[in-house]
């Protein structure tokens, strides 16, 4: 979804920043979803540098997406960053994707994704060609996770 | 043609004034050396006032202003650097600039389209620049060398109309000119009783030149308004040097990232006047008792921010600190054009170049240089091989709408960099458990083994068997076992 959304930028034209924490990035996995590396900002951090990061490429004003992967252990965030962090986003008019194993930003989101219950599907015992995800949408405070909305498939391309 | 020359009246204390530019006012004497019987140089007003007079020894000038008189010992390294900010001025303005010690020359006939109010404007605008310099110049604009040189000696600004040499330089003393000249004739013409420029004129030039010599031939000729003196233009440095000798050993960062801001502040207000960024840094610290320490610190991207240069610079002193007490620290600033970008009509409008420069420079402040760029395909087999590239704002192409995307998404990775190392059961089938550092799980599914190999060819050859497993904990998992070694690496998970 993070690729998607991504390539889905970069061929509108915008500018796009990745701040990725643990260099997570498949360069395979993005040049299969079509992102075209060589307009994308990576940078690759720790996840204490990740907001300061991310604060730096707001304030340079003038990206259309900044997506951040907070990685496998994201940092415990105060509510006021992200307030700032909101605020400062609102301004550039810069549209915030943040990746994580759990919600972090709270209410200061305008919405959240969130993936359950990958199913894999094999062809035969060999190969893994595609996984199904259940994805819950909830707004605002709302942490809970209902049922799902909808259902996203990936394929191997 | 039409000539510029700015002059700076006591370059060597106007040098130490740099530094600290709120002693402008207070009374400073530059002194030759720092023992007591060094002489004094250069004055400010203040100290004059105070009564302390050029030529005075250090002691002596302690005795008229105690306790008020700051004395600095003159610094080589300022000096030059004011010198090199005195032709970055002239640079700022025209590219054939003329240096002659504390003076330049430069043309300014073109600069009337972009100062339509005329030439003392222009004149005018010369020494705002040099203000934010630090330097307090005197300016005249004249058709020649020889003439623009007497009249910075006897006013500030001055513009003299084409043809009114010989009028404007009348009435001047003759004083002001053989200063100016550096010639030493003011006692021949004192005792001849001239005085004035004008005077000097009215004698036959071959009577002058064959009493006086060229000095006294060259002086006639000013005097005259005959200025045939050509303007011989230099290239400008390819890079800035700003320098400091240090009064005492630094052992610690911060007092020394104190001083290199005062430097890169300098250095950076040069490069402005002439529409430059720093594209690169290096930094020579002097070593208290002998020897240097060179650091390189390349950018991401040509910058005008002194706050992103000291954060690398101060990054890299934190990284490797010096091996002995600085006693002296200069910058050499790596010129370049801010990178030019032209908007597409079709693109939503990027961050702009001068400020995205900026941004990059200080991410790799942050971050490290190496983890700032584009990514970038590697030629290998490997699937963790990854290259980071500089990253380019003129990378971008107009929008692709022939691509949308279908609705049809791909199978996302995230990558573990390193792998992590797995100790893993194997059954009939593949494997059947793994455990590592976070990851203890069963294996439901495992579909594998994917054979790949490379650079065999070489001393770096590696085999590999891939396998993609459904584990209990609910993860997609990559992992791979080493042929060689027979070690089991998780690799990543499906996203």
């Amino acid at each position: 979804m993070l690729l998607h959304s991504l390539s889905g930028a970069l061929r509108r034209g915008e500018a796009v920043a990745l701040v990725d924490c643990g260099a997570a990035l498949d360069i395979g996995a993005a040049g299969r979803a079509g992102v075209p590396l060589a307009q994308l900002l990576w940078i690759r951090c720790e996840a204490r540098q990740a907001l300061p990061a991310a604060d730096i490429v707001l304030g340079a004003g003038g990206f259309g997406l900044l997506a951040i992967d907070l990685g496998e252990h994201p940092p415990s965030i105060p509510t006021a960053a992200w307030l700032r962090f909101k605020r400062a986003a609102e301004q550039q008019g810069t549209a915030v994707l943040i990746v994580s194993p759990r919600r972090t930003a709270g209410a200061w989101g305008a919405c959240a994704l969130t993936l359950q219950g990958a199913q894999p599907r094999f062809q035969g015992r060999g190969v893994l060609v595609a996984i199904e995800n259940r994805v819950t949408l909830s707004r605002g405070e709302s942490t809970s996770v209902g049922h799902p909305d909808f259902v996203v498939t990936r394929t191997r391309r | 043609m039409r000539l510029a020359c700015v002059y700076v009246p006591k370059l060597a204390l106007q040098a130490i004034l740099r530094r600290d530019p709120e002693r402008r006012e207070e009374a400073v004497a530059l002194s030759q050396g720092s023992g007591a019987q060094s002489r004094i140089l250069a004055l400010t007003e203040a100290a004059q006032r105070g009564g302390i007079r050029q030529g005075m020894t250090v002691s002596q000038a302690r005795g008229k202003m105690s306790d008020r008189l700051r004395i600095v010992p003159q610094s080589e390294a300022d000096t030059v650097a004011a010198a090199a900010a005195l032709a970055d001025l002239g640079f700022g303005f025209s590219p054939r600039v003329e240096q002659e010690n504390e003076r330049i020359f430069f043309e300014v006939g073109d600069l009337l389209h972009l100062y339509p109010h005329g030439e003392r404007a222009v004149a005018q605008a010369i020494v705002a620049q040099a203000a934010r310099l630090g330097l307090a110049v005197r300016v005249a604009i004249t058709a020649g060398k020889g003439a623009a040189r007497v009249a910075t000696q006897a006013h500030d600004v001055t513009v003299i109309p084409p043809g009114d040499e010989q009028a404007f330089l009348a009435s001047l003393p003759t004083t002001v000119a053989t200063d100016a000249l550096g010639a030493q004739l003011t006692s021949t013409l004192d005792r001849w009783g001239i005085r004035t420029l004008g005077a000097l004129a009215k004698l036959s030039s071959k009577d002058v030149a064959l009493r006086l010599g060229p000095a006294g031939a060259r002086l006639w000729r000013v005097a005259a308004g005959i200025d045939d003196e050509p303007l011989s233009a230099q290239l400008p440095p390819d890079a800035l040097e700003e320098g400091s000798e240090i009064e005492y050993p630094i052992f610690e960062i911060e007092p020394l990232a104190f001083i290199v801001r005062g430097l890169l502040d300098r250095a950076l207000a040069r490069l402005a006047t002439r529409s430059l960024a720093c594209a690169g840094i290096t930094l020579r610290l002097t070593l208290d008792p002998r020897g240097f320490d060179v650091r390189e610190i390349p950018l991401g991207a040509p910058t005008q921010e002194a706050s992103t240069l000291l954060a690398l610079l101060r990054l890299e002193l934190a990284r490797r600190p010096p091996a002995a007490a600085v006693v002296g620290v200069t910058v050499l600033v790596l010129p370049a054009r801010l990178r030019a970008v032209q908007l597409d009509f079709l693109r939503p409008a990027g961050p702009t170049p001068e400020r995205f420069a900026a941004t990059l420079a200080r991410l790799a402040a942050l971050v490290g240089l190496d983890n700032v760029g584009a990514p970038a395909a590697v030629d290998t087999h490997r699937e963790e091989a990854i290259a980071l590239r500089p990253f380019k704002t003129t990378a971008a192409s107009s929008p692709d709408t022939t691509k949308e995307n279908d609705g049809d998404l791909s199978l996302g990775f995230r990558r573990f960099r390193p792998p992590q190392a797995l100790e893993v059961l194997i059954g009939r089938e593949g494997p059947m458990a793994l455990q590592g550092r976070e990851t203890t799980a069963r294996v439901l599914v495992a579909a594998g083994p994917y054979r790949v190999s490379g650079e065999w060819w070489a001393d770096e050859g590696w085999s590999r068997d891939y396998w993609d497993v459904q584990a209990s904990d609910g993860a997609l998992y990559r992992l791979h076992q080493d042929r060689q070694n027979g070690q089991w690496y998780l690799d990543g998970y499906y996203d």
